[in-house]
């Protein structure tokens, strides 16, 4: 009787020994996880990247490194990064325990380049049939680079390209002029003025 | 010109037609296939061989690490969401144990070797929702394996120890409806069933007590080593914790179990 009760001990030890120890058995990295916001808008962009999700089952995360994909880095369970260019980066981080184990994980993260801003003048009083007037397109400007495209709609039907143009009317009205401009990056945007020219309307309008 | 005879030369006995060896070499050979079969035969050397039919309910306890990774991150996705929406979607419970069935039949003692299989199924998950966006992770996993076992009674009748090795076959099914979060991980939504197979092996220890003539019950506690290098869902391999490599499962473990055995004497 009493090597069976011997017997009956020795099986159930052997069975919880070997159940508590089954998670020891296999290795666990850290996992890293974060949250990202925003995670998409408009050039200059200021990313908060909070990795405080990051967890270790077996051990203590001691480090936490970011890779923000534009070439900079960062250290800490929580920071922030502003992107000044439009792309789509990828924010990868990496997490440390005090094992020397390590995870990574990445996210991404859109950033848009922002409008080119169109300008031109006008003249300040109204002209004439006939009477050349300039459109100067200069004060435009893009915080992504320079310019490369001044694209002018006149409102009678006519059209021009350049940063400065002339123009001249043959009946009197008002026309609406817009400009659009394109940058070096592709982004277009576009302003439309009105200008007053004096005189009578054509035979056919 | 003359050819020489060779084989005459080279073996003192004449060489077997049928055989591409040598006659000393085939001695040698035959001398292995009887010692394998007479301990093949070991167990029923004896008079009455019984014949030991074994079931009964086991719990398994195994910590699959690629399936606790992925509750564990979508357990802190779920957290993330909480504090956003101010929800209160209940965490996923690790999955850490299963219940299940043992079978197996063995002949002989106090050498006995037999058939058996094992059965197991957990299964885990959490619903819930935050405002107008529903959560739902259901994961729920299946386990059965046919084995060779291979045991021996120090005390015939009272202990057992056994050894087994055999093919394992599993199965994950995956069903999760989850919100896009602004988070590194979160898990992929869908509803998939992969499916994998391995080799395993296992050793158990048993103690029974006699109950009635020829039938005992037993305790019984053993270890398996089952690792699925990879499950599939058709060509889709599982990965859990989206790092883009396929996961192994390992559903080594250990288990306890309570043993109703039934002798027959042949």
């Amino acid at each position: 009787m009493r090597a069976k009760f011997f017997f009956l001990g020795m099986v159930a030890l052997a069975a919880l020994i070997l159940g508590g120890c089954v998670g020891k058995f296999s290795v666990k990295a850290p996992e890293a996880i974060f949250s990202l916001r925003p995670t998409e808008g408009i050039a200059p962009l200021t990313v908060v990247c909070d990795g405080s999700l990051s967890f270790s089952e077996s051990s203590r995360i001691v480090e936490y490194i970011w890779d923000f994909g534009d070439g900079n880095k960062a250290f800490g369970p929580i920071v922030s990064h502003t992107y000044s260019r439009g792309g789509t980066y990828r924010v990868t981080l990496t997490v440390y325990d005090d094992q020397g184990r390590r995870s990574s994980r990445e996210a991404q993260v859109v950033v848009r380049f922002p409008k080119p801003v169109p300008d031109f003048s006008v003249p300040p009083i109204p002209v004439g049939t006939y009477e050349v007037i300039t459109f100067d397109a200069s004060a435009s400007y893009s915080p992504n680079g320079k310019i490369v495209r001044y694209m002018w709609a006149f409102g009678d039907g006519t059209s021009a390209e350049g940063m400065v143009v002339e123009k001249s009317y043959r009946y009197g009205g008002a026309y609406p002029v817009t400009l659009s401009v394109v940058d070096e990056v592709g982004e277009v945007a576009s302003v439309t003025k009105v200008v007053q020219v004096l005189g009578g309307p054509g035979c056919g309008s | 010109m003359k050819r020489k005879p060779k084989a005459a030369k080279a073996f003192p006995h004449p060489p077997d037609v049928f055989s591409p060896l040598p006659s000393g070499e085939r001695v040698r050979v035959r001398g292995k296939w009887t010692v394998l079969i007479l301990l093949l035969l070991l167990p029923f050397s004896t008079w009455a061989i019984p014949l030991g039919v074994e079931s009964g309910p086991h719990f398994f306890r195994t910590y699959p690490p690629a399936i606790s990774a992925f509750i564990q991150l979508t357990n802190q996705a779920i957290l993330y969401g909480n504090s956003t929406f101010f929800g209160d979607i209940p965490l996923i419970p690790l999955m850490s144990g299963g219940l299940g069935v043992r079978v197996a039949e063995t002949l002989g003692e106090p050498f006995a070797m037999g058939l058996g299989f094992s059965l197991f199924a957990m299964e885990t998950g959490t619903s819930g929702s935050w405002g107008a966006q529903e959560v739902a992770v259901n994961l729920g996993l299946s386990y059965a394996d046919l084995h060779l076992l291979l045991s021996f009674s120090p005390l015939p009748g009272l202990l057992f120890l056994g050894a087994s090795l055999g093919f394992a076959w599993t199965n994950l099914s995956y069903d999760v409806e989850f919100p896009s979060l602004p988070l590194s991980f979160v898990p992929e939504n869908g509803q998939r069933t992969f499916s994998g197979r391995t080799f395993v092996a296992a050793a158990f220890l048993r103690a029974a007590w006699p109950i009635l003539p020829n039938l005992s019950l037993g305790l019984e506690g053993g270890f398996r080593f089952a690792l699925f290098s990879g499950l599939f869902s058709g060509d889709i391999p599982m990965d859990l914790n989206r790092d883009g490599a396929p996961d192994p499962l390992d559903l080594s473990g250990a288990w306890l179990g309570i043993t109703l055995r039934v002798e027959f004497p042949l």
